[in-house]
């Protein structure tokens, strides 16, 4: 089956697909290609035939291209122009990932509804300037949200004392906060049910008496569901180069304080210090706890 | 004579140094509701910090509220005129969530902060054992987790409180928000709760 996309500002996309049967399992493949503006080829695979509550094409197979169709036009239209160059390569090597690139993980994600667009710049974050990171919609001049419309500011301190892999983490972090938030925006505004899978944040929206952080229930459901493929993007960017327990040591980094982290890694347990060890060191660039950075700074 | 030019000179300078600094002093009301805050909000303990910061966050409140506003109405109006029983079952009980903004502040209310909370302010420090007379909570020692006043709002009635607050769990991870709350029969002090988005 071939579908030609002319969508999006950037390019007019090509994209194939077949169905191919691996210990079978029906798996879809996605190859896209003739970006006309753009040099990236790129070759996909959407693992699932993914349900959704909330799809814009037709049922089966169509569904699924169109999941698989608007991570890749998410991915492609993340604006960084205002992110320092090392950040900017970092996120361009994320997107270019063959297994495990940003639109491949959206899609493991589950089902985007909607195209959203996401701005990521090296900025104080505004919520608190003492963050790393932060995310939330973007603003008009009223400080009204913008539908689908999300903004990320990395700090610039952090940028550059921290590794470019606790940089590649920042980004993949706030990546899924965003890929959360859309969530949230499908439901508030379409009435899709895809924020049910994320039973916290939906029980949040729902309960009168909501008085909890949103960024904290955030990572309550990322470190229930992506922990996974955080690891597994860590390690295909790194070259894999290290054992795999570096990098779902560092897929913990930023949900230290979660529930599942604590049951886990209880306070008695020597994984819990060397995990917080792990990403002290690459967040600082420094030794932490006998613990050396092993990725490069920025600078 | 001598004595009274100096007295007056001196009550002259202390004045314009009253008036410069433009503290707000922390009256009655406002410990009422930042206890009232603190014991619904934290039974957990924390580090809370003495000074309110003042920081001027009446215009991210208002845009916060008209989010909040515009997701009751359009929620409300999938829940009264879809037919797919599958979205009704989503914007239903989050028209039914969202509901107490309806109506919370009026058009009045609104120029009403514009107008009078427009500048940072600087507050006297808090009485912390003033709260704690009135909390089940202990105020740990060190940075974190800590819970800072940024400021206190109240509508032109004096009907509606509003704490925004800061609570820096860690280095990295904190939570900035709104707490609202009504004052019924003008007597109490209802607790609204904080922001959802």
């Amino acid at each position: 089956m071939e579908t030609k996309y002319a969508g999006g500002q950037q390019c007019s996309i090509k994209i194939t697909t077949k169905i191919v049967y691996i210990d079978g399992n029906s798996v879809l493949v996605t190859e896209y290609s003739g970006c006309d503006d753009s040099p990236m080829q790129k070759k996909a695979r959407s693992l699932t035939a993914a349900s959704s509550d909330c799809p814009d094409g037709d049922d089966g197979e169509v569904a699924v291209i169109s999941v698989t169709k608007k991570a890749f036009l998410i991915e492609n239209s993340i604006i960084s122009t205002q992110l320092d160059p090392c950040s900017s390569q970092i996120l361009s090597e994320l997107k270019n990932l063959q297994q495990n690139d940003m639109a491949m993980i959206i899609s493991r994600f589950g089902t985007p509804n909607t195209v959203y667009d996401w701005e990521i710049k090296t900025a104080n974050p505004l919520i608190n300037s003492n963050n790393d990171a932060g995310t939330d919609w973007k603003r008009d001049s009223n400080d009204n949200a913008l539908d689908y419309n999300y903004l990320t500011h990395i700090k610039p301190n952090y940028i550059n004392q921290a590794t470019q892999i606790a940089i590649a983490r920042t980004i993949l972090l706030e990546m899924l906060h965003v890929y959360l938030i859309s969530l949230v925006d499908d439901a508030l505004i379409t009435g899709c049910s895809e924020v049910t899978n994320f039973p916290i944040l939906w029980n949040a929206l729902v309960n009168k008496t909501y008085n909890n952080n949103p960024n904290r229930l955030h990572h309550e459901e990322i470190s229930r569901k992506f922990i996974t493929l955080l690891q597994d993007a860590l390690k295909e960017w790194d070259g894999a180069k290290e054992f795999n327990r570096y990098y779902e040591d560092l897929a913990w980094g930023a949900l230290e304080c979660t529930s599942t982290f604590n049951l886990l890694y209880p306070n008695s347990s020597t994984s819990r210090n060397r995990i917080l060890n792990t990403n002290r060191a690459e967040d600082t660039n420094s030794m932490q706890g006998g613990v050396t950075p092993k990725s490069n700074s920025c600078n | 004579m001598k004595y009274l030019v100096i007295s007056i000179f001196y009550l002259t300078i202390s004045s314009c140094a009253a008036q410069s600094s433009q503290e707000i002093r922390l009256n009655k009301t406002d410990y009422e509701i930042i206890t009232i805050f603190i014991n619904q909000m934290f039974p957990e303990n924390f580090n809370l910090l003495s000074e309110v910061s003042g920081d001027n966050v009446i215009k991210r409140f208002i845009g916060k509220y008209q989010d909040h506003l515009k997701v009751y109405k359009n929620s409300d109006s999938i829940c009264r005129n879809s037919k797919d029983i599958e979205k009704l079952k989503i914007s239903c009980p989050i028209a039914d969530s969202f509901q107490m903004y309806e109506n919370l502040l009026s058009d009045e209310d609104i120029s009403y902060f514009h107008g009078t909370y427009s500048h940072d302010e600087e507050f006297e420090k808090l009485n912390i054992n003033r709260i704690l007379n009135k909390s089940s909570m202990l105020v740990v020692e060190g940075n974190y987790p800590s819970l800072e006043i940024l400021n206190i709002y109240y509508n032109r009635k004096g009907d509606l409180g509003i704490i925004a607050y800061r609570k820096n769990y860690n280095k990295n991870e904190s939570e900035s928000n709104f707490y609202i709350l009504k004052k019924m029969k003008n007597i109490w002090w209802k607790p609204l709760g904080s922001f959802k988005l």
